[in-house]
C-alpha cells in the first residue's frame, strides 16, 4: 500500500523529467526570494494574526489580518512549531525611520518582518505554486498529451508574476486559485461532493470563490425542476446535495472561529465591501482624478457603493452563468464558464490590485490548449502586473527585509528611493497607474470577446509580427 | 485516484479543524497574580507573571485616583474638517481596535460607534465617557462641555476636538511632536502612542492642573497624553490626529494605550504614576512593588509588554 502510495506521489510530483527539473529550479528561485523580500503593508496584519494567535486571543485578536481565517489556521502550526525555538519577538523589528515615509505613502507600515518570519509565511504558497502548476499538467495531460502539458506547467510556474506575488509579496491568492481550479475541474468530472468542499475552502481563504459556488450553484440547481417534471426526485437533488454537504464539511475546518465569535465575520464582510476604488479594472482612472482631485483614496462614507458593487458581481455572475448555459452544454465550456465569471468579478469589484490576475491565470492556461490567443493574455497581464506593482510605491518596497537584516542597501537608502519615486513623481505616477489599470482593464475585457474582435490579439500580431489566434 | 484526492482532503479538513481549535482554546497562559496590602502607610504589591515558552517584558503600575470611575466608551464619528481631524475610516477602526483590547484584557468597559445625531441622547444618559477624534459643531461643542463639567470624561486625540469653538479649555497648545527616545511613566507603562504628528503643551497642561502621562517630545515641550480636570469631569487629551502609520500614530496603538488608560481609571488620576518595569524570564516571576500609601484610592495593574502574550490583571483600592 505504502509503495502505491509513494509511487502516485512520486508520479504527481514528477510527472516527467522536465516538469521536475523545473519544479526544482522554479522552488529554489523562490525560496532565495522569500526570506528576504516582503510588503510591509501586507506582511504586518499577518504578523498580527501569528503573534495575537500564540497569544492566546486568535488571529482576529488584534484586528490586524482580516481576511477569512481559513490561511491563518494553514499557517499557525508552522509558527507555533518555530515559536518553540525561537523567540516570536524576534519575527520583526519596529523601524522608526521608516515613519515619515510611511505617512507619506500611507501604504507602508514601519515594521519588518524577518527572513524567518517570511519564509514560514510563504511556503504555503511556495507549495501552492506547484500544486496549481502539477494540476494544471495533470488535466491537459490526460487531454491534448505531455508536450502541451509541460508547455502549459512552465507557461504558470515560470510565470514572473506568480513567483513574484508568492515569494516577493506574500500573498496568497494562489492558494484560493488552486481551490478554484480543483473546484472547477471536480465539477467537470461530476465529483460534486469534492467541489464543492474545495470550493469552500477556497471561499474561506478568499472570498472571490463564493462567485463560483453561486456559478455552478446555479448549473446544478436548473436540472433539477426538469428532473423533478420527469419523476427523477431523488435523482435530481444529489448533485446539489453532494454540492452543498461539501460546502458544509469545507465549515468544519473553520467551526471553532465560528463558535467563538461573529466579530470576525463583520470585519471580514467590511473588507468585502471596501470603499476604495481603482486597479485594473473599470475604475482604472481612480488613481488620476484622486490626484487631480486631491482626494485620498478612500472614504468611510462611501460603504454603500461597496456593498452596491458586491450585489452587481453576484448578480452579474448569475447572468453570465445563464447566458453560458443557454448557449452552450455547460460541462464543455466549463472553465470558459469559470473564467468568464471570474472576469466579470475582476472587471467590477471595487479594487482588483495584481495579485488578483493570480485567480484567472490557472483558467487561461488551460484555456489556452484550445484557444492559443489567452497565452498572450496572460503574458501581457504579467507584464502589465509587475509593473503596476512596481509602481505603487515604486520596487524598493520590496527589499526592507534584505536592507533591515543584511545591511545592503540600506534602511535610509529605499526610504530615499520611496520618496524620491512616490513624492517626486507626483501626477506622472497617478496617471502611470491609470494607464497601467487601464491596460489592465482592456486585457481582461479582451477574453470576453470572440476571436475576431479581439483587439489585443491584433495588437500583438502587428507589434510581434505573429499570433496565437485560435 | 480519486478517492486519494478524498481522502486527502478529509485529511486537511480534520488538520485544519485542530489547527483553529489550537488558535483558538489552546492559547491560555495563564494571568498574572497581584496582592495589595496596606499596612502602616506603605502600600505592599506581590506580584507574579506566569511562565511562558520564551522570557517577555512586563510592568507593574500603580496609579493614584481621585475616584473610581469606569464607564463604557462612545465614539463619536464625524467627518474630517481639516487635517487636524481623524479620518471617520480610522475612527471606526479605532472603535473595532479598542473593542478588541478591551476583550483581550479583560476589562468590564464597551465601546460603542455614536453618531452627531445621537450624540445628544448619549449625553442625556449622564456620565460617561466620550470619544472624539474630529472637530465639533459650535451647538455640540457647547452641550460636550457642558457635560464634561457635569462629570463627564472626555477623551480627544489629536487638535482638531479641542480647537472646536467654544471650548473649556482654549488654552491648550497643540505642536507639531518631534519624537524622543521614550522615557519616564511612557516607556514604564509601555504607551505606544510615541509619534504622534501633534503634541499637547506641556506648560498648559501643568497651568490647567493637570497631569502629563505619556512620551514627552525631544524638547520636552509637548507630551502624547495628559489627563485635565474641568469642573467635576475630566479630560485626556491625547496627540493626534489618528493617521497613518500602524505601530505610530494609527488606530492599533492608540486601542493598547487607551484599554489600558480606561481600565486604570487613568483620567482620574491624582499623582505620578509609579511603575516597575521588568524582564520576567521563561519560568516566570515573582517580586514585590512598595509604594507610600497616601490615603487616595489606587489602580494597581500588572500586564506584559510584547505582541505575542496577553496577560492583564487590575486590582482597585478603595
Amino acid at each position: 500500500m505504502w509503495r502505491d502510495i509513494l509511487g502516485g506521489i512520486r508520479r504527481f510530483l514528477a510527472p516527467s523529467p522536465r516538469v521536475f527539473h523545473f519544479l526544482l529550479i522554479g522552488l529554489l528561485v523562490r525560496m532565495l526570494l522569500a526570506p528576504w523580500t516582503s510588503y510591509p503593508y501586507d506582511a504586518y496584519p499577518f504578523y498580527g494574526a501569528v503573534v495575537g494567535s500564540l497569544a492566546g486571543t486568535g488571529p482576529y485578536g488584534n484586528v490586524l489580518f482580516t481576511y477569512p481565517p481559513l490561511f491563518s489556521a494553514i499557517s499557525y502550526p508552522s509558527f507555533w512549531t518555530i515559536a518553540q525555538f525561537m523567540d516570536p519577538a524576534s519575527f520583526g523589528t519596529f523601524v522608526p525611520s521608516m515613519i515619515d515615509i510611511s505617512r507619506a505613502t500611507g501604504m507602508t507600515v514601519p515594521f519588518i518582518t524577518s527572513p524567518v518570519f517570511n519564509t514560514v509565511l510563504k511556503l504555503p504558497l511556495l507549495i501552492g505554486d506547484a500544486l496549481v502548476g502539477l494540476t494544471i499538467y495533470r488535466s491537459v495531460n490526460g487531454r491534448l498529451g505531455g508536450a502541451s502539458a509541460e508547455k502549459a506547467f512552465l507557461v504558470w510556474f515560470l510565470n514572473p508574476l506568480v513567483i513574484f506575488v508568492s515569494s516577493v509579496h506574500g500573498q496568497f491568492d494562489v492558494l484560493a486559485a488552486y481551490c478554484a481550479l480543483v473546484g472547477v475541474l471536480s465539477f467537470g468530472d461530476r465529483r460534486f461532493l469534492m467541489s464543492g468542499a474545495v470550493l469552500g475552502l477556497g471561499v474561506l481563504l478568499k472570498l472571490f470563490p463564493a462567485y463560483l459556488v453561486i456559478s455552478l450553484g446555479l448549473v446544478l440547481l436548473v436540472p433539477i425542476a426538469k428532473g423533478l417534471r420527469e419523476g427523477r426526485k431523488a435523482g435530481s437533488l444529489r448533485p446539489l446535495a453532494s454540492f452543498l454537504a461539501g460546502g458544509a464539511m469545507s465549515l468544519l475546518t473553520v467551526l471553532p472561529f465560528l463558535i467563538s465569535s461573529s466579530s470576525f465575520l463583520e470585519y471580514i464582510l467590511r473588507r468585502g465591501t471596501y470603499s476604495s476604488v481603482g486597479g485594473m479594472n473599470i475604475w482604472f482612472i481612480s488613481p488620476l482624478l484622486s490626484k487631480i482631485g486631491g482626494e485620498g483614496g478612500s472614504g468611510g462614507g462611501a460603504i454603500p457603493f461597496g456593498t452596491a458593487l458586491l450585489v452587481l458581481g453576484f448578480a452579474l455572475t448569475i447572468a453570465v452563468t445563464l447566458l453560458v448555459m443557454r448557449k452552450h452544454l455547460v460541462k464543455e465550456r466549463l472553465l470558459a464558464c469559470s473564467a468568464a465569471v471570474l472576469l466579470v468579478v475582476l472587471l467590477t469589484q471595487s479594487v482588483t490590485n495584481p495579485q488578483h490576475l493570480i485567480w484567472l491565470f490557472p483558467f487561461l492556461v488551460l484555456m489556452s490548449c484550445e484557444s492559443p490567443r489567452m497565452l498572450t493574455k496572460v503574458y501581457a497581464l504579467t507584464v502589465l502586473g509587475l509593473l503596476y506593482l512596481l509602481c505603487l510605491q515604486s520596487g524598493f518596497m520590496f527589499l526592507y527585509p534584505l536592507a533591515e537584516y543584511v545591511g545592503w542597501p540600506s534602511v535610509s537608502f529605499l526610504n530615499q528611493g520611496v520618496e524620491a519615486f512616490f513624492i517626486g513623481t507626483g501626477l506622472q505616477r497617478a496617471a502611470l497607474l491609470s494607464l497601467l489599470g487601464a491596460g489592465g482593464f482592456l486585457t481582461l475585457l479582451s477574453v470576453l470577446l470572440p476571436s475576431r474582435l479581439d483587439y489585443i490579439e491584433v495588437a500583438a500580431r502587428r507589434i510581434f509580427g505573429r499570433g496565437d489566434g485560435d | 485516484m480519486a478517492i486519494r484526492a478524498e481522502v486527502v482532503l478529509t485529511a486537511f479538513v480534520a488538520a485544519m479543524l485542530l489547527s483553529s481549535a489550537l488558535m483558538m482554546y489552546g492559547g491560555n497562559q495563564g494571568e498574572p497574580v497581584l496582592e495589595v496590602q496596606l499596612v502602616d502607610g506603605t502600600v505592599t504589591v506581590d506580584y507574579r507573571f506566569p511562565a511562558s515558552v520564551h522570557g517577555y517584558p512586563a510592568t507593574v503600575v500603580s496609579v493614584p485616583l481621585e475616584f473610581h470611575r469606569q464607564y463604557d466608551v462612545a465614539v463619536l464619528i464625524t467627518e474630517a474638517a481639516s487635517e487636524l481631524d481623524s479620518a471617520p475610516a480610522n475612527v471606526q477602526g479605532l472603535v473595532d481596535h479598542m473593542g478588541a483590547e478591551l476583550e483581550n484584557i479583560g476589562s468590564p468597559i464597551t465601546v460603542s460607534a455614536v453618531s452627531e445625531a445621537s450624540l445628544a441622547t448619549f449625553l442625556g444618559q449622564g456620565n460617561g465617557t466620550l470619544m472624539v477624534a474630529g472637530a465639533l459643531s459650535p451647538a455640540l461643542s457647547l452641550t460636550v462641555w457642558e457635560w464634561v463639567r457635569a462629570g463627564g470624561v472626555l477623551v480627544t486625540i489629536g487638535p482638531g476636538p479641542l480647537s472646536s469653538w467654544p471650548s473649556d479649555l482654549e488654552g491648550l497648545a497643540f505642536a507639531p511632536f518631534v519624537p524622543a527616545a521614550a522615557e519616564g511613566p511612557a516607556l514604564m507603562m509601555g504607551l505606544r502612542t510615541t509619534y504622534p504628528s501633534y503634541g499637547v503643551s506641556i506648560e498648559d497642561v501643568l497651568a490647567l492642573s493637570g497631569h502629563v502621562l505619556g512620551a514627552v517630545s525631544q524638547d520636552g515641550l509637548f507630551t502624547a497624553m495628559a489627563a485635565i480636570p474641568v469642573g467635576s469631569g475630566r479630560v485626556l487629551a491625547m496627540g493626534g490626529p489618528i493617521e497613518s502609520p500602524f505601530m505610530a500614530s494609527m488606530e492599533d496603538v492608540y486601542a493598547w494605550d487607551l484599554a489600558r488608560c480606561l481600565t486604570l481609571d487613568i483620567p482620574w488620576v491624582s499623582g505620578p504614576v509609579s511603575c516597575q518595569r521588568v524582564e520576567v524570564p521563561s519560568e516566570g516571576l515573582i517580586g514585590t512593588l512598595v509604594l507610600d500609601d497616601t490615603g487616595s484610592a489606587m489602580a494597581i495593574a500588572a500586564y506584559n509588554l510584547n505582541d505575542w502574550n496577553s496577560l492583564f490583571k487590575v486590582v482597585l483600592v478603595r
